[in-house]
């Protein structure tokens, strides 16, 4: 009788592809055209400084080149693209003024029912803008500051204009630049010194128009040991055409300041995923990434940590699950621009079917980074020989007075630890379960408990065979 | 003068680290054959001067390769010289002794050496290839190693060169089934350095272990790519690189392992660890991992700092200064690749040069 191999099978995805019926009140045409990125101004009714920094972007994209390295993006034409689909309503702060299809679509994905039980507040944005907004009075009464995009960029404009695209400039690269000339709803938070949030807030990302891109802008400040958790989600029913995510993010970490970014990326097949998200961390503040990759045709991510300020910290954990038409080219990179710093990286890996799934990270310890310590582990699991995994880590080390550690697997499931485990009792499938679920448990433990449900029910098992 | 692209990466990658290639103005054209004169030859071995063409026909050198080094193999050697030297083993001869190989360079511009090394059939021999002198110019050396199925050959290179001569070097070796190849590169010399190692493992079986160790000083560049590319099935890699930074330098330091689908049941370990003496050095190290084929164990680690302050201390407490506990350090550093190595003299070269390059003494006599 053939052997067969250990099989995992595909993310469930029935639930996200539910395809909501196109109910749009304005589209701009396809393409990127100094016309679309003036009407896209135009219809948000913005402050002239914001449409000179769309234009200055638009000319930056037009000059940059697309990238010598990573996964072919032959398939993403940017004529296709509709730029700015405005959904069919006015940002709302109860889901009961929501129209139906939106708010059942939200509902399915669990986003009200979390709120209730476990978020001090959420934003839900429905193609390019946002539909839903609110948080805890007891936030507001602190001073936080949570809202969208738009909102703040009228209301708190000294401070938005301080930072915005700051962090990320858009001559950092050809998306970044896209970015900056369409960018389209997303999320402002400001948690005031010394606030500790206690409960997560969270936006949630739904792009339904099919041939659509969708650009959120997600800023957060969090000032001198303040304390937040932010997670973010998304989704995208699957459509026979090119859908582009290009968003971006900017963290600020000020003195002693705690910030920790949850995203579990979940984009249909046909998504080209290249997302922008990078933070700054000033003296003993610390950022953690928690990133969870499982969806799209084509990613391109590597959130980055800049630690600026004596003693700041950066913990990246990772996991990335690339299956059949799939290539996600993820990671992380790391500054240590001052002294006594420390940064990990802790990413892992599955590939099956076809997928392929790509490492990619720099660590750079620059001149005054003396005291530095960093670690970088990073763990792949083939499933089968049609897969692919590669590690690309650069790292630049310019002093010598640091401490740092880098090491990378890559390999199947081992056949002495199902033995071992056999031999304790357990069946052939209950051992391979137990194995691949422990591979994933060190990034599912940093989830919060119903992401990790989720991420559980989203990698179904199904095991059959014999050893080797 | 137009640019050549030296040691490129396999895949590239962000465009601002600044290592997906390196860069030489082009102008290798020194089409001087080295004369080398044997002592001896051991039974089992001829060596002399062959014609590049015949060779290719006989061995179909440069096709084993030519898929990932076409580029390279056009630019950078687009001035060859008609014939090379050939050291070519016997069938089943197990060679005791060392086949020496070595130049002393003479004073010109520059100089190019391409050396062929042909092992038969489960053949056994050792080789060593040591550049001295202080040429001003460029050293463009190409070894190129066929190992038949079931030989074991041992290739020790030591680039013991002065402060003039710029290095410009690649080892290619080609493994059959159940062969074993063991290499020793020794980059001492105190110019720029600019090298590179291309291993096939082809045959089922076949085996690798290479020990690189460096040394950078001064304002000296070192440019080193290792690619190990498992074709066959249940073949073995082990590459372990050390290396000892002072002053200014800089090095960038591309490892590759390669699984090529279809190599199932082999396994592939890369390790790196440098000492760094001074906080102006730049150390650049790209492990990276390839894999196409699922039923394999690859492993990278690497690492970097100072010495250790607690062994600094402990010497220093029993009377050795520290620039001399620091020299034992750092001969210690190299010492465990070499324990191995098979031509004792050739050891205690390299030993010495770690010395003589870090803290400009000569201890030969």
């Amino acid at each position: 009788m053939a052997k067969q191999k250990t099989q995992v099978e595909d993310i469930a995805r029935e639930l996200y592809d539910i395809k909501d019926k196109e109910n749009s009140s304005y589209k701009t045409k396809q393409g990127l055209t100094e016309e679309v990125v003036r009407d896209i101004s135009r219809q948000k009714n913005e402050p002239d400084w914001m449409l000179a920094h769309r234009l200055k972007s638009l000319r930056d994209y037009e000059k940059i080149a697309m990238p010598g390295w990573g996964p072919s993006l032959h398939e993403l034409n940017m004529d296709d693209i509709v730029a700015y689909v405005r959904p069919n309503t006015d940002m709302a702060e109860d889901w009961n003024a929501v129209p139906e299809d939106i708010k059942n679509t939200f509902d399915r994905l669990g986003i009200p029912k979390a709120e209730k039980e476990s978020l001090a507040g959420v934003g839900a944005q429905y193609d390019s803008e946002v539909v839903y907004h609110n948080v805890k009075k007891e936030l507001l009464e602190q001073g936080v500051v949570y809202t969208d995009m738009e909102t703040a960029v009228r209301e708190y404009e000294d401070i938005v204009r301080r930072h915005f695209m700051k962090l990320v400039p858009p001559t950092d690269h050809k998306f970044a630049a896209l970015h900056g000339a369409v960018w389209s709803g997303g999320s402002f938070v400001y948690v005031p010194e010394g606030v500790e949030v206690d409960f997560p807030l969270q936006s949630y990302f739904r792009l339904n128009a099919p041939g659509a891109g969708q650009f959120e802008h997600t800023l957060i400040i969090v000032e001198k040991g303040a304390k937040l958790h932010f997670i973010e989600g998304c989704s995208a029913p699957k459509y026979n055409q090119v859908n582009l995510h290009a968003g971006c993010v900017e963290l600020f970490v000020n003195e002693g300041a705690t910030l920790r970014y949850s995203t579990i990326e979940n984009w249909s097949k046909n998504m080209m995923n290249l997302n922008t998200k990078r933070a700054k961390v000033e003296k003993n503040g610390t950022i953690e990434w928690v990133s969870g990759t499982f969806g799209s045709h084509v990613t391109m991510l590597y959130p980055s940590s800049l630690l600026a300020g004596e003693g700041a910290r950066s913990e990246f954990t990772g996991i990335t699950f690339a299956s059949s038409g799939q290539h996600l080219d993820t990671g992380a990179k790391v500054i240590h621009s001052a002294p006594n710093t420390s940064s990990t990286i802790h990413s892992r890996s599955i590939s099956k079917d076809g997928g392929k799934a790509i490492y990619r990270s720099s660590l750079n310890i620059t001149p005054k980074a003396a005291g530095s310590k960093a670690s970088v582990v990073c763990e792949s699991l083939m499933m089968d020989a049609d897969s692919r995994t590669d590690t690309i880590p650069v790292m630049d080390i310019r002093n010598d007075a640091v401490d740092i550690g880098h090491e990378a697997k890559i390999g199947r499931i081992s056949d002495e630890a199902i033995f071992y485990l056999m031999s304790r009792g357990l069946s052939e499938a209950e051992a391979k379960g137990m194995i691949v679920r422990g591979f994933v448990e060190p990034i599912a433990k940093e989830l919060p408990l119903e992401y990790a449900v989720e991420m559980n029910r989203l990698i179904t098992l199904e095991l059959e065979g014999t050893i080797g | 003068m137009s640019q050549l692209q030296l040691n490129r990466m396999p895949e590239p990658t962000w465009r601002w680290l600044k290592v997906n290639t390196v860069e030489e103005e082009e102008g290798f054209a020194y089409p001087v054959m080295p004369e080398r004169i044997a002592n001896s030859t051991p039974d089992g071995v001829c060596t002399g001067r062959v014609s590049r063409q015949s060779l290719k026909e006989e061995t179909g050198i440069g096709d084993l390769f030519a898929a990932k080094n076409k580029p390279l193999l056009e630019g950078m050697f687009a001035h060859r010289t008609e014939d090379v030297w050939c050291v070519r083993i016997a069938d089943e001869a197990n060679v005791s002794s060392v086949i020496d190989l070595d130049l002393l360079l003479p004073e010109q511009d520059g100089y190019t050496d391409e050396v062929v090394i042909l092992a038969g059939r489960n053949s056994r021999a050792n080789i060593r290839l040591a550049y001295r002198g202080d040429m001003d110019g460029k050293l463009q050396n190409n070894v190129w190693i066929i190992a038949g199925a079931g030989a074991s050959v041992t290739y020790m290179q030591a680039n013991l060169t002065e402060e003039q001569t710029k290095m410009f070097g690649h080892v290619y070796a080609w493994a059959g089934e159940g062969a074993s190849l063991f290499l020793y590169s020794a980059q001492m010399g105190r110019a720029d350095v600019t090298d590179g190692l291309h291993v096939v493992l082809e045959g089922q079986g076949s085996f690798l272990d290479a020990r690189l160790m460096y040394v950078g000083t001064n304002d000296k560049t070192l440019d080193l790519t290792y690619y190990v590319e498992h074709r066959g099935k249940d073949t073995q890699a082990l590459v372990t690189a050390k290396g000892i930074l002072d002053g200014n330098c800089k090095k960038t330091f591309r490892d590759t392992l390669d699984f090529i689908k279809g190599s199932s049941k082999s396994k592939g370990r890369e390790e790196e660890s440098v000492l760094m003496l001074s906080p102006h050095v730049k150390n650049i190290s790209v492990p990276l991992l390839y894999c196409g084929e699922d039923d394999v164990e690859g492993e990278h680690a690497a690492s970097c700092g100072r010495p250790d302050e607690g062994i600094l201390y402990y010497f220093m407490s029993r009377g050795i200064s520290e620039e001399e506990a620091k020299k034992m350090m750092a001969r210690s550093s190299f010492a465990s690749l070499l324990t191995e190595m098979p031509d004792p003299d050739l050891k205690e070269d390299i030993m010495q040069a770690i010395t003589h390059v870090l803290f400009g003494e000569k201890e030969v006599g």
